[in-house]
């Protein structure tokens, strides 16, 4: 069985239709059908995967009955993250067939189940604590929100409100619709046409010093596209069923310092790390940096526990570290250089940072 | 005196191309145009199993 993009957007429409027409009934029977139409797709594309995802919501409702009542620290709920440690032993991707890749069935379908169930842990964390703090019961939006192919393998992060009753959208009109068409437009094109041809130039260039640093930046070109392009699919489609998700990309590329890079990049989670890892340990540690470099080694140990992911937080940890702080000698150097100049560097040293540590992760072994 | 600043062709020019770049009407309509042409590609020369 393969659900390919064309099957994917179709069947989608189809379910927002059915789904408006539900809603007429109430918003539990629609979301209710949402879930089983959401689970009845992934199992068609992936039992094992299903399987897996049971187990990790089995897994979350266990611990919100067990902290429900207030007597243990909501700190307990980082126990939902042990769904991660099967992630790193089990491999998901025999099992796994093609699904919005239609054109690229390549090697790249292990990393989308991985990320995908990856992404689920994280999800799920979130939800659990947004139960604990009385912000959302469990039930069929938080399901609904989880099992939502669309937003499945790349997120945006985000619990289960956007789908909760009060905070769906009452109805979907015409400017959704375009807004939607548009969006499904650039973002498949993003990630199925433009992206794949970027690495396969990037690759066709390697050989020469200067080859390999136009794959680098094709590379972190293409990883742009590739990772918008899947986002701004999965926020037209869910915003076909009224659910606003989290925009996850501001123009990253006009960034011209880490710090502003993560404000523009991945945004839902950069919002994950600062609310969940960065002020805790903050608050733990008594420093800014040390907190900034161990939520990013964190998070690069949550995309996947290996030395290459390690480095990956280090480097970004360090250089967010590094962005907090004031460099008198910096400041005083940029006060003699004219003011395009200095943003023309400081935009370069930061794709140039950005990419290489991309790059690096890449083509490290695991 | 007041009134509108004269504009030079080149700066009337990129202005233009900044208002397109940061539309979303021309990226969606782009991407939909790409897909369709790849689309069209795909069934006039098959890669899998044509």
């Amino acid at each position: 069985m393969i659900l390919g993009l064309e099957f994917t957007l179709l069947a989608y429409l189809v379910l927002a239709a059915l789904f408006a027409l539900l809603r007429r009934r109430g918003e539990t029977p629609a979301l209710a059908f949402l879930v089983v139409a959401n689970v009845l797709l992934l199992w068609l594309a992936n039992p094992a995967l299903l399987l897996y995802l049971a187990l990790q919501t089995l897994w979350v409702l266990l611990l919100y009955l067990a902290l429900r009542d207030g007597r243990r620290s909501p700190q307990w709920a980082w126990l939902a993250f042990a769904g991660l440690v099967p992630l790193n032993l089990v491999d998901l991707a025999p099992n796994a067939v093609a699904m919005l890749e239609p054109w690229q069935r390549t090697a790249w379908e292990g990393v989308f189940w991985s990320l995908g169930a990856s992404f689920f842990v994280v999800k799920s964390f979130v939800m659990l604590r947004e139960g604990l703090s009385g912000a959302l019961r469990p039930g069929w939006p938080a399901l609904a929100s989880l099992s939502f192919l669309p937003s499945f393998s790349a997120g945006p992060i985000c619990g289960g409100l956007p789908w909760a009753p009060g905070h769906l959208a009452r109805g979907v009109g015409a400017r959704v619709l375009k807004d939607s068409f548009l969006r499904v437009g650039w973002g498949a094109a993003a990630l199925y046409i433009l992206a794949p041809r970027l690495k396969r130039l990037g690759a066709s260039l390697v050989g020469t010093p200067w080859g390999d640093t136009a794959d680098m930046y094709l590379n972190f070109v293409a990883l742009f596209l590739d990772f918008s392009g899947y986002t701004a699919m999965a926020l037209a489609m869910a915003a076909l069923f009224g659910a606003q998700l989290p925009e996850n990309f501001d123009r990253p590329y006009l960034a011209t310092s880490v710090r502003e890079f993560w404000r523009r990049w991945h945004i839902s989670l950069s919002t994950f790390i600062g609310q969940y890892l960065f002020k805790p340990l903050v608050r733990r540690t008594g420093s800014r940096w040390l907190g900034v470099t161990l939520a990013f080694m964190a998070t690069g140990l949550w995309h996947e526990v290996s030395w290459r992911y390690l480095a990956w937080g280090v480097a970004h940890g360090l250089a967010m570290a590094a962005s907090l702080r004031h460099w008198p000698a910096w400041e005083a150097l940029k006060a003699r250089m004219p003011p395009p100049v200095v943003t023309m560097f400081c935009w370069w040293l930061t794709m140039s940072f950005v990419a290489s540590v991309s790059y690096l992760v890449l083509k490290a072994p695991r | 005196m007041s009134g509108p600043r004269p504009t030079s062709v080149l700066h009337r020019v990129v202005a233009l191309v900044c208002r397109v770049a940061a539309s979303p009407v021309f990226w969606g309509l782009l991407g939909w145009l790409l897909l369709v042409l790849r689309y069209a590609s795909e069934v006039v020369h098959p890669r899998y199993g044509g």
